[in-house]
């Protein structure tokens, strides 16, 4: 439980919330499946269903990632920062802003 | 799970990987399977990362899940920003992996698969994903500050001149041997050479559309980018098989290089949006991919080495750069290993972004790792080609001859059968006129990726498509590399002759951007021009140059990492970093020892340029560069001394009494999730 409070805690735009919601969802649903007496099919179906869970958790994770690299998390933060909408005016001032963390981003060899 | 089935398991990974690894380091005369070397790295991996990294961060590191890390208590929502470990795992990734891992490798096959492969594993997993760990986390512990910073706090302000003089060295010789591998690989290939011209006004059309269109939307400019980029592979094939148009797009290696020089001021120049940023996501985007396709494509294929495991060059005869093992293997094959350019990353970005100390392990270690890894697919690339066909294209002119019989002949003499015929048809099959002399690496890379993707997918018939479209992935990888080091060498050029006269701190100011972009592209273009004329082909001086700048800065961030721990009271865990550090030492002193002194022409700068005063034809201009090249190996080598007796002294201090030992850490803050948890 700690665990998970820490790994959800953080309530920012993009990166930091996701990847725990599926969590989450498999952890209830574990718990309210866990009936005595389910038959072979169901426990079936359960793990089909963890399963696809577990998967769009990885999904999800995957595409934070490429968000986050893109930049497309930052833009989107930086919309909620200021509460505004997308605009062409609206990303010209996040990229002026950007600019010069961007361009002293160092690339390796 | 239970215990014993815990260590079952355990024990199973590790006798697979040392049968793999027996497999290839003993079998002797006969070809063995690629997928030996995968089984090898995957299994020392997943102990190295298991094991090793988990006693670093119990007993060295002693991270805390409850200290909050600087994106918590610092968080701004745009430098720092507590994010996802994965998502931080993805951005250091795609950080740290750049062109070095898969030309590096290449380029030491020339020793056979044996010992690039054994020093890949050992390097990763004993030196260079502890130092990126170690850095990672001080850097969290210091409010996420730099290399640079950390050298002067913990060691001396003779640390921090160090770091930063190593730093500006280490990206103008970077940015030269990438622009030369560049050059090497589109001279004389219209193919290539017009989808890399391409990519700039598909990158200048990606940043009209990012900020006009759909602002934002950078995945999808980047897929549709990676379309136009596709289309124009598909369309070098017209544009080479048309000869009225391949003339436009055929260039000598000098002509080039005159290019890429331009085309290099412009990039550090213009604004970030037009063209720096959108050419790194298509770059980022395509990287990805290409790395993920090589992966797939080595397990479905699962080729054989041709390759032997050790050749006669161990002896330092070889003609891709000359040289003996030990230490031209350390120093050619550096970000698979160990490279201090990622020091820069793990006390850049990515330490504000982690959330919790403890993510650390997995982002720091295990980033390194999957680098690693990429290092590993490139030597199977290398290492499926005829060892003919390999020689053939890395040898310069100046070792093997000009003319492809003479070629054929010199390298089937060194017991590697190859004929003229074989290689014309090759390169008939991947689209070029000639493959012969294309050394650097990215061609030879190229050749192998294009085997196994055309053999896991589309046959021979795509056999040229595939080659251009990983020299289109190399090419465009290595120009961000480029564009994006020029702008950073410009930024810190600026910030020190800021010191100096204000406005030429100033990154809005024209005339100082323009200046200080002409020094720094002046500094690389010279290295570059060099390079181009060099009878031996460039890489040969060059690399091995690059290599000793690169170990140079590694040394600087395990000399900071051992001060660091000595000072936080754990001397008896320093082995971790002194280890290393030891080795690098090592390399770095008698790689360097040799280039300078060797009396060897093709190894020492000084024996070479006594040669070329003596011989009949006096080319006063290549032994100023063989004198230069001298004087700047002597030049890193005393950096890497003086940083060490700073380092000692400091150490010594420590151990006598007469300094204390405290480290310069942020103050413990509990972290906002240890309350909720009351």
């Amino acid at each position: 439980m700690r665990n998970r409070l820490i790994e959800c805690g953080t309530g920012h735009v993009g990166t930091a919330v996701l990847g725990c919601s599926a969590e989450q969802g498999s952890t209830a649903y574990a718990g309210g499946a866990a009936k005595p007496g389910a038959t072979s099919l169901a426990k079936a179906q359960k793990s089909i269903r963890l399963l696809a869970e577990q998967l769009k958790s990885c999904a999800q994770i995957f595409l934070a990632a490429v968000r986050e690299i893109f930049d497309e998390s930052a833009y989107a933060r930086f919309l909620t920062q200021r509460q505004l909408a997308s605009s062409r005016a609206a990303y010209a001032a996040f990229r002026q802003e950007y600019e010069v963390t961007k361009a002293r981003r160092p690339r390796c060899c | 799970m239970p215990k014993i089935l815990r260590i079952l398991i355990w024990l199973g990974v590790a006798l697979l990987g040392a049968l793999a690894l027996a497999t290839v380091a003993l079998h002797r005369g006969e070809q063995i399977n690629a997928m030996w070397l995968v089984v090898a790295a995957v299994c020392t991996y997943a102990l190295g990362y298991r094991f090793y990294s988990k006693f670093i961060a119990a007993k060295l590191l002693t991270l805390d899940a409850l200290r909050a890390t600087p994106a918590e208590r610092l968080d701004n929502g745009r430098d720092f920003v507590p994010t996802n470990k994965w998502v931080v795992f993805g951005h250091h990734f795609a950080a740290i992996a750049g062109p070095g891992p898969l030309v590096g490798p290449v380029l030491a096959a020339q020793f056979g698969y044996l010992p690039g492969t054994l020093w890949i594993l050992a390097g990763a997993v004993f030196g260079g994903c502890v130092q990126d760990f170690v850095i990672l986390l001080f850097s969290v512990r210091r409010d996420g500050k730099s290399l640079t910073e950390m050298a002067r706090e913990e060691i001396g302000r003779l640390g921090g001149l160090v770091a930063y003089v190593a730093v500006i060295s280490i990206i103008v010789i970077l940015l030269a041997v990438c622009a030369l591998v560049v050059v090497n690989a589109l001279k004389a290939s219209p193919w290539g050479t017009f989808t890399i011209a391409m990519t700039i006004p598909i990158a200048l059309l990606m940043g009209v559309y990012l900020r006009t269109l759909r602002p934002g939307r950078v995945l999808e400019t980047s897929a549709l980018g990676f379309v136009l980029v596709m289309l124009a592979i598909w369309g070098g094939q017209w544009v080479s098989q048309t000869p009225s148009v391949a003339h436009w797009f055929t260039f000598s290696a000098a002509a080039l290089a005159i290019l890429i020089i331009i085309y290099g001021f412009a990039a550090s120049a213009l604004p970030v949006w037009l063209l720096l940023a959108p050419r790194d996501y298509l770059s980022t985007f395509v990287k990805l991919g290409t790395i993920t396709l090589l992966a797939l494509g080595i397990v479905a294929l699962r080729p054989t080495l041709h390759m032997p495991p050790l050749t006669r060059f161990i002896d330092g005869s070889g003609p891709v750069f000359a040289g003996n093992v030990f230490p031209f293997a350390f120093i050619t094959i550096a970000c698979g290993a160990i490279s201090g350019f990622h020091a820069l990353i793990s006390s850049g970005t990515t330490p504000k972004l982690i959330r919790r100390e403890t993510e650390a392990r997995m982002v720091g270690y295990g980033a390194m790792l999957a680098e690693s890894m990429v290092a590993i697919m490139a030597m199977i690339a290398a290492c499926v080609l005829q060892p003919g066909i390999y020689f053939a294209i890395n040898s310069p002119a100046g070792i093997v001859g000009q003319a492809p019989e003479a070629a054929a002949a010199t390298i089937s003499n060194w017991g590697f059968p190859i004929t003229a015929a074989e290689m014309h048809s090759l390169a008939q099959s991947v689209g070029e006129q000639t493959l012969y002399n294309r050394t650097g690496g990215a061609p030879a890379f190229a050749v192998g990726m294009a085997h196994i993707f055309s053999n896991s997918l589309g046959g021979q018939a795509l056999m040229a498509i595939w080659y251009h479209f990983a020299i289109m992935f190399e090419a465009l990888f290595i120009l961000t590399v480029l564009d994006a080091g020029t702008r950073v060498g410009r930024f810190m050029v600026q910030d020190a002759l800021g010191h100096i006269w204000k406005p030429l701190g100033r990154t809005s100011w024209y005339p100082s951007i323009l200046a200080t972009s002409a020094l720094i592209v002046n500094a690389w273009g010279y290295f570059l021009w060099q390079g181009v004329k060099d009878p031996l082909g460039g890489i040969n001086s060059l690399w091995p140059l690059f290599g000793i700048a690169n170990q140079l800065l590694a040394t600087v961030a395990l000399c900071v990492s051992t001060t660091i721990v000595i000072k936080m009271g754990k001397a008896r865990y320093a082995a971790a970093t002194l280890g290393p550090l030891v080795w690098l030492v090592a390399v770095t002193f008698t790689a360097s020892w040799h280039k300078i002194f060797d009396p060897n022409p093709r190894i020492g700068f000084l024996s070479h340029a006594a040669q070329l005063a003596s011989g009949p034809a006096l080319n006063v201009r290549l032994i100023f560069n063989d004198r230069l090249d001298a004087v700047v190996t002597g030049a890193l080598i005393v950096m890497v001394a003086l940083i060490l007796i700073e380092s000692a002294l400091e150490w010594l201090r420590v151990f006598s009494g007469r300094k204390q030992a405290r480290v310069k850490e942020s103050p413990f803050v509990a972290t906002r999730f240890a309350e909720e948890q009351g």
